[in-house]
């Protein structure tokens, strides 16, 4: 399940080398906060995006194929485009952006190391404040890349 | 603890610490501090990292929590103060400190600009305020030597001779860079129109600002690499705080005594102040007595403690002219990206508008460049919110970015004139250490208000200049609150007559020969400035002042 939640993150959030580490601390802080609807997203996000073959642990067969589509658009149909899924989602991906869990009345921060590795900073290619990990200077210069 | 000290001085924060470190050398030195030392600094910046609210205060709050809230900071508008909105409170005032070992500079920015030769002289020279005592010329060897005890980074070049202020000697370590997102502002206002008259139709060139943060390793503190939360704490301390010279102090054999809340300064009947009482955390009652005592507590504690000690008042003043710089800030999403967020949150600033004939009718001000995107107002975390409401995947993380890399703000800081009726007094609700709280009023007047039209018109053109669309500008006007810039200033002013003013030109209370106030509270007016540079500066003379008032006690 851990393995299936690091995907829906990959989607949910652009970045596709997330922190398998971070994504165990947040699976369980999920699975805490709102565990049965978090249960069947992810099962819905099994069948329905990556196709029923994970779910079952067969691969796709002629009988039973990967549902067609690329994966951000099945997403959007059978998980974005449901309300309370959405909601979840956005909390995710929030989640994955900001070190920070925002769920019905449920507010957790996540420790540090997190906070270091949250996306948001990584998306606009600055760096947290209070860890630059730079020179003097670094500043002046446009990021690298 | 020692009973008897030569001098006590209640408050370690910056203008206290660096009176005591120099006085230390000779002097039997003891150093009350309401708050506390506190944790090593690698554990605020933990607390702060992991805050739900990254507030100002976020970083310092005592762990575990003490039952009792002894010498509460202000973190809020009305988590301390006491400000009843009403007649006599038409504003809020925003500004708060930090009250621990090292004092407000824990969370500062480190800003550092000298005060200009005609903001010491603005009634002679504009019809409002108060002139001081001293000049610019008095104080500049001063402000020579709080360059190099804080440690200030600058350009030496570009600020001699400022509206006059003449430099007699350079910065003691060269300019903090200015960011990639100063140059292109530069390059785009090379060609902005310049069709003011009341400014000169001087072009906007960009000045590197004075800063009290390491550009090379200094004073045994390492070199800013841009962790970029100089606000609330530089989690490696190459901003300088109060703390360098309360550790300088105590070795020098001063004392600290910290979680010391000093409740009276006691006098005698021929007026002579004796010493303090103070209660510990604990609300255990200590009595100390001095030669002499420095008053360090900031603009808002020291007028409080006068007037909870009923001393030094003789002239009405203490309380009053309280001051702020007014802060607003112009937002907009520039053509080209602009990659904020990275290096200081602020390093260029444009001071063509703090001196000129325009300051009879509107107020000077000083305009900062931003690296810090879209600011509080519209920060990253905000951008995200907006865009989570439709996107998800890729297309968030391109809108995010897009959008983010080019945001940019500036902002302005503005003078005010000192009111009478702005004012810290005595509430009738006490703390948890069952002192009266601050109460409060506050306003700006016209003279203020009429500038921000004008700083709006220079903020449009500024912005515009960098390409952003008209619909994506956010411009302040009359009817957006003031930011706080946490330049708390006035209160106890310094003058020559002890009928309108607190203080002398040394600093010593008119009243009481052996007791002198540091810190802004004894500005007559605000300029425009950031405050702490002029404190120093102030404190280091006050320090010279003491040293010879009391070896002229000795003789
Ligand atoms: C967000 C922010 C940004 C700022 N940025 C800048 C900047 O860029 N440039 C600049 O020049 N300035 C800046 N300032 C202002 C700067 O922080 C202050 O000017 C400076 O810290 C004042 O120093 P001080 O020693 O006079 O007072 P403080 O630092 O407030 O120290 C006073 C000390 O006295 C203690 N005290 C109070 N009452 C008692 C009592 N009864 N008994 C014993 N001790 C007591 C307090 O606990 C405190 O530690 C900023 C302020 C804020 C809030
Ligand atoms: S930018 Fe970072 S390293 Fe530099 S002074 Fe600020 S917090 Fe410290």
């Amino acid at each position: 399940m851990e393995d299936l939640f690091l995907k829906l993150s990959a989607i949910l959030t652009g970045f596709d080398d997330l922190d398998p580490k971070l994504g165990s601390l947040y699976y369980k802080e999920l699975m805490k906060a709102s565990g049965p609807p978090f249960t069947a997203l992810l099962q819905t996000f099994s069948s329905k995006v990556l196709g029923h073959a994970a779910s079952t642990g067969h691969p796709a067969s002629a009988d039973q194929p990967a549902p067609a589509g690329n994966p951000e658009d099945l997403l959007r149909e059978n998980i974005w485009n449901v309300m309370d899924f959405q909601i979840l989602s956005q909390a995710i991906i929030n989640l994955w952006y900001t070190a920070t869990l925002k769920l019905g009345n449920v507010t957790w921060v996540a420790p540090p190391e997190a906070y270091f590795d949250s996306l948001l900073w990584r998306a606009i290619e600055a760096h947290p404040p209070a860890v630059s990990g730079g020179y003097f200077g670094y500043w002046r210069y446009p990021p690298e890349n | 603890m020692d009973k008897n000290y030569d001098v006590i001085i209640i408050g370690a924060g910056v203008a206290g610490a660096l009176i005591a470190d120099k006085l230390a050398k000779k002097w039997k030195v003891l150093l009350l501090e309401a708050g506390e030392k506190g944790r090593e600094r690698v554990e605020l910046v933990g607390s702060y990292l992991t805050a739900t609210a990254q507030t100002l205060g976020s970083p310092y709050k005592p762990v575990p929590a003490p039952a009792k809230n002894m010498a509460p900071s202000p973190d809020g508008t009305n988590d301390y103060y006491d400000q009843p909105p009403g007649t006599e409170n038409p504003m809020v005032f925003k500004s708060t400190y930090e009250r621990r070992v090292g004092g407000s500079t824990w969370h500062w920015l480190g800003n550092c600009p000298r005060l200009l030769p005609s903001d010491f002289k603005s009634n002679t020279l504009y019809g409002f305020g108060k002139d001081w005592p001293i000049t610019y010329d008095d104080l500049e060897p001063w402000y020579c030597q709080a360059e190099k005890e804080l440690g200030v980074a600058g350009d030496h070049e570009q600020l001699n001779g400022l509206f006059g202020a003449h430099r007699s000697q350079a910065f003691p370590m060269n300019r903090i860079w200015p960011s990639y997102s100063d140059l292109k502002v530069a390059e785009a206002l090379q060609g902005a129109a310049q069709q003011w008259s009341d400014f000169n139709n001087e072009p906007m060139v960009l000045f590197c600002t004075p800063q009290a943060r390491n550009s090379v390793p200094y004073d045994g503190r390492p070199v800013c690499t841009g962790n970029s939360s100089c606000v609330p704490i530089c989690p490696v301390g190459a901003k300088y705080d109060g703390s360098v010279h309360v550790n300088k102090a105590v070795a020098n054999k001063a004392t600290l005594s910290e979680k010391s809340i000093v409740t009276r300064i006691t006098a005698a009947k021929d007026g002579s102040i004796t010493g303090v009482t103070f209660i510990d955390w604990d609300g255990r009652e200590h009595s100390v007595s001095a030669k002499l005592v420095v008053l360090a507590a900031n603009a808002i504690e020291s007028p409080k403690l006068l007037l909870l000690s009923g001393l030094a008042n003789r002239s009405d003043q203490v309380g009053r002219n309280l001051m702020d710089h007014p802060q607003g800030e112009g937002l907009c999403v520039s053509r080209e990206p602009l990659f904020p967020f990275r290096g200081p949150p602020t390093t260029s600033g444009i001071d063509k508008f703090r001196d000129g004939a325009f300051r009879k009718d509107f107020c000077a001000f000083r305009m900062s460049m931003g690296n810090d995107g879209g600011g509080r107002t519209q920060s990253p975390a905000n951008v995200l919110n907006q865009l989570l409401k439709t996107d998800f995947g890729a297309s968030l993380r391109t809108k995010l970015r897009e959008k983010v890399i080019r945001q940019f703000r500036i902002s302005f800081l503005a003078e005010m004139k000192p009111l009478p009726s702005n004012r810290v007094t005595l509430s009738s609700q006490v703390d948890d250490a069952m002192i009266p709280r601050p109460k409060l009023s506050f306003n700006v007047d016209d003279y203020t208000m009429k500038g921000f039209d004008r700083i709006a018109d220079v903020m449009r053109s500024i912005l515009l200049a960098l390409g952003s669309k008209p619909e994506d500008l956010v411009l302040p006007n009359h009817s957006t609150p003031f930011l706080a810039a946490g330049h708390i200033m006035g209160t106890c002013r310094m003058g020559t007559d002890p009928n309108d003013s607190v203080v002398d030109a040394e600093c010593r209370s008119h009243d009481h020969k052996n007791l002198f106030i540091a810190g802004s509270s004894v500005f007559p007016t605000g300029g425009t400035a950031n405050p702490t540079l002029t404190i120093a500066a102030i404190s280091l003379r006050m320090a010279q002042s003491i040293d010879n008032q009391l070896k002229m006690s000795q003789t």
